[in-house]
């Protein structure tokens, strides 16, 4: 399994501003955005990673961002769907992990 | 299009073309601004316009609610009294919104999209546009041309909503 870094400085800059300013107006903010922010941040993440164009699992985390953007919106008007996304993806994340994980011990 | 039409006409919009913004345009887009009633008519607002690239790179990255760039944005700021009780920071929101629906009912007329956010970092965006120690960004209005046509949203009917002399008898049109 690749240590390389897969996030630009440029991208990281722009991911520690999102966090931040989330951190900061979420205190005010409805509880249910803090779900949506990590989600939506989980998202740019994968986004700057995708730009470099140097991951291993490009396809899973491309329809990753791919299902978590079709959906997150769907807080405002569907709170059930947009609960199932929350739960789906960490799901596969937890499959794909699980993976990776087999991967590396099959590595050893 | 009259008032009406705008009125339902406008939806916010979130996904904007590349092409920019007319000086003309959000010059007219202030004016409306400047037209919008104030409490006492203080017009305590100031209205910062930001369409240079890098500066709304900054100010997208500080907003977690505005997810893609617009062609501008329009930051309404109060000035905020020090000493301001609680009942007039409320006064400022208010005044600062009404101006907003005036920038989005012309925006609309003239084809351009908006949306109005307030999910950004205040401290950051103070510090992005240089505010004085005494203005607060109150809101940030997203404009460009609309790449996207959503559906109206629904609306509760006038009989959930409204009543009769007093709440609870339902109005009846």
């Amino acid at each position: 399994m690749s240590q390389r870094m897969v996030v630009s400085e440029e991208g990281l800059y722009e991911v520690l501003a999102f966090l931040f300013s989330s951190a900061h107006i979420l205190v005010n903010e409805p509880h249910l955005y803090g779900t949506f922010r990590l989600i939506d941040g989980a998202s740019r993440l994968i986004g700057f990673a995708l730009e470099s164009g140097e991951l291993e699992d490009e396809e899973f985390l491309g329809h990753l961002k791919e299902d978590v953007d079709e959906r997150k919106f769907l807080l405002m008007t569907d709170e059930e769907t947009y609960f199932k996304l929350l739960e789906e993806s960490t799901r596969a994340m937890a499959k794909q992990m699980k993976k990776r994980a087999a991967a590396r011990d099959g590595d050893s | 299009m009259n008032v009406m039409e705008a009125i339902k006409g406008r939806r916010s919009i979130r996904q904007f073309t590349d092409q920019p913004m007319e000086k003309d345009k959000l010059e007219n887009l202030l004016e409306a601004a400047r037209w919008a009633p104030s409490g006492g008519n203080l017009q305590k607002w100031r209205f910062v316009v930001v369409t240079s690239a890098s500066q709304k790179e900054l100010v997208r990255q500080f907003a977690p609610g505005i997810f893609a760039m617009p062609s501008a944005f329009i930051v309404i700021c109060a000035e905020v009294e020090p000493d301001a009780n609680e009942w007039k920071k409320k006064l400022y929101l208010a005044d600062c919104s009404i101006a907003a629906q005036n920038i989005m009912l012309a925006a609309h007329e003239m084809g351009v999209g908006t949306c109005v956010a307030l999910s950004y970092a205040k401290s950051a965006i103070s510090e992005i546009l240089e505010l004085p120690e005494d203005f607060e960004p109150m809101l940030v209005v997203t404009l460009g041309y609309p790449a996207e046509d959503p559906e109206p949203p629904p609306r509760l009917e006038l009989s959930a909503m409204a009543f009769e002399e007093r709440y609870g008898q339902e109005w009846k049109s």
